[in-house]
């Protein structure tokens, strides 16, 4: 039985042998910015549809918005139109367009273009800027990257990456710190600092789905503002279709009705 | 609020679509309030109304597409039923035709729209107003966001409706090298009462129109501004209108909790002093129960209204509570009005509005009022 065992045994690693030497090469050999593109990699989005929810918690009061968004991608722009259909905001839409912001309102059947100086604001009042929404698309072009270290996150392997604004780029965050799964190439968690150290928020990955075969993305999420206390805001995806046929028009500002 | 709309073709053709449209696919939705009022103007007085707005959103009938919405008021002396919206769409790639009564919001980011169809107030004192009109609305898009507006509708507010109240307008609009553009062109009748009350006679005019926009961002400050003509036909009247006006945000220090703080503020006068700002609130507020925190222009004002200074400041205190305060300076006239007001997301799409205004008269008196609002989304 024993010689049945240890046949079995190599059998099996023969089989799996060219995916464990991959991962073994991988975490040897992978430099920061070669991790990191691989994250860009596993985001990125030629075309989707996704349905999801803000849920936005300040001490024992909660606002629920709930938005269907299109993202299309070519991997140098990106542009996405979200309309909320929570009852509050129902039918307002925002049209973001590289860095570009429309939004349309429905009471007044007109969209205004929003000042540049507003992309920093939080969406919908939440923690999550509609900088932080547009710089996720273009990490690699912003940031230099460095592989630290690696740590355990969630009972997952992850690499820790430190991210420094390059020169000259006018990014929201001077420095990150990025906890990246190591097999699967998922933002795990993410601190974001300003040019003088101090810690200004951070983001904790709590789900993530395989939405093809070897990708994973993250699912839900929550945004932390370390400036302020006893608040957060979770990002939750309920529904998600990649590939998704997005009509001719529907992400520009022609269609923006 | 309106009159009744009498366009029976319109509501033939919406009853067609709605007979296409399975009951149960509608989505029901709206707002219900509550706003109580203190006011004082040489005396106290209070005032109690509950109002409501009603809508079923309705799936698209490709090509076409309908927006209903009734509100109504009831206070302790009188109740008001009407039709905020009531219009049917049709779409085909990038032309759209909309009849009915509709919302035209020709804004560009001001918080007073000069060159709007109508009065556009957006944002001012938390307030936002858009000209509903009845009528008929071609929408053209001719790519990379350019765009062609044509409108035409039964204007006038006194007396019965004729082919002289017809009003007209036109806008194209169109994103230049980052910059919003717009160039507006409108032909509408006005009516300028000739004295404060309500059942003074009236002057009837005509309003013409025609000027540009632009919006964009100069660093970190948004910046914006119109210039344009405006003539009055029948006194044959007519002056160059400037608007400038800019927005910035900023984040209070450590100590402040690192609230954002947003200030925007603009100016608008007629340049030959032959107008006045104030003829623009004639049009007074055709949206409904919105109420315009804009102060018309006074019999004891020591002078004539050279032009109107606004700012607007809000906080952003937690994530569910706003703060602001407007400034509305008409210069000239010797008063000015402070608006303070207050929103805040209590949670359960339940909204709270606080709002004040302070009015200082020429004489040194002041006028004022708060209102206390509780709002539900459905």
């Amino acid at each position: 039985m024993y010689q049945r065992f240890r046949r079995g045994l190599r059998d099996e690693l023969a089989r799996n042998w060219e995916k464990i030497n991959t991962f073994l090469v991988s975490a040897e050999d992978l430099d920061g910015t070669e991790i990191m593109d691989r994250v860009d990699a596993n985001q990125f989005l030629a075309s989707a549809r996704t349905e999801s929810e803000m849920i936005i918690r300040d001490g024992r009061r909660e606002r629920v918005t709930e938005m269907i968004s299109y993202i299309r991608s070519d991997g140098d722009t990106t542009e996405a139109l979200v309309e909320f259909v929570n009852p509050r905001d129902r039918g307002t839409k925002y049209l973001m367009l590289d860095d570009e912001l429309w939004m349309y309102f429905p009471d007044a059947d007109d969209l205004v273009r929003i000042s540049g100086h507003m992309l920093r604001e939080g969406m919908m009042g939440s923690d999550f800027s509609y900088q932080d929404a547009l710089e996720s698309e273009k990490l690699t072009q912003l940031y230099d990257f460095l592989l630290e270290d690696t740590e355990m996150v969630a009972e997952r392997e992850a690499y820790v990456i430190k991210a420094t604004a390059k020169d000259g780029q006018d990014v929201a965050y001077y420095q990150r710190r990025f906890w990246v799964d190591a097999e699967r190439f998922v933002i795990l968690r993410e601190e974001m600092y300003a040019r003088d150290g101090r810690l200004l928020k951070d983001m904790v990955t709590h789900r993530v789905e395989e939405v093809e075969e070897d990708r994973w993305l993250p699912v839900e999420l929550t945004m932390t503002d370390r400036l302020r206390e006893d608040s957060e805001t979770v990002y939750r995806i309920t529904d998600i279709q990649l590939h998704y046929d997005i009509r001719d028009g529907l992400i520009s500002l022609d269609s923006l009705r | 609020m309106h009159s009744k709309l009498t366009v029976y073709p319109l509501l033939l053709a919406l009853a067609l679509f709605l007979a296409s449209v399975p009951v149960t696919a509608a989505n029901w939705g709206g707002e219900i309030g509550l706003q109580t009022s203190v006011l004082y103007s040489g005396g106290f007085r209070t005032e109690l109304q509950v109002h409501g707005v009603l809508e079923p959103f309705l799936p698209d009938q490709p090509p076409f597409s309908t927006r209903i919405a009734v509100e109504g008021a009831i206070a302790p002396s009188q109740a008001e039923l009407d039709i905020r919206y009531l219009y049917l769409r049709w779409q085909e790639g990038s032309q759209q035709i909309t009849v009915g009564r509709q919302p035209v919001g020709w804004g560009y980011g001001s918080m007073l729209n000069p060159l709007g169809y109508g009065l556009d107030v957006t944002g001012l004192g938390g307030q936002s107003v858009t000209p509903v009109v009845d009528g008929l609305r071609y929408t053209g898009s001719f790519g990379g966001g350019h765009r062609l507006d044509l409108v035409m509708d039964y204007a006038g507010s006194r007396g019965e409706r004729s082919l002289h109240d017809l009003g007209y307008g036109a806008r194209f609009r169109a994103p230049v090298a980052g910059w919003d553009f717009s160039a507006n062109v409108s032909s509408q009748p006005l009516s300028l009462p000739l004295g404060p009350e309500p059942d003074a006679l009236a002057l009837q005019e005509r309003l013409l129109r025609a000027g540009v926009s632009l919006k964009g961002d100069a660093g970190p400050v948004g910046v914006y501004g119109s210039l344009g003509l405006v003539r009055l036909h029948e006194a044959n009247e007519q002056d160059i209108l400037l608007q400038v006006g800019m927005d910035a945000s900023t984040t209070l220090g450590s100590s402040y909790q690192r609230r954002p703080l947003t200030v925007q503020m603009e100016y608008l006068r007629f340049l030959g002093d032959t107008l006045n700002p104030g003829l623009l609130l004639a049009f007074g507020d055709d949206s409904g129960t919105q109420d315009m925190t804009t102060a018309p222009p006074s019999e004891d004002a020591s002078g004539p209204m050279t032009g109107l200074f606004l700012i607007n400041t809000t906080l952003q205190w937690d994530y569910f509570t706003h703060l602001g305060t407007a400034l509305i300076w008409p210069v000239g006239t010797g008063t000015v009005v402070l608006a303070p007001y207050l929103v805040s997301d209590l949670g359960g799409n339940l909204e709270l509005q606080v709002q004040g205004d302070m009015m200082r008269m020429t004489d040194g008196t002041y006028d004022f009022g708060v209102r206390l609002g509780l709002k539900r989304f459905f």
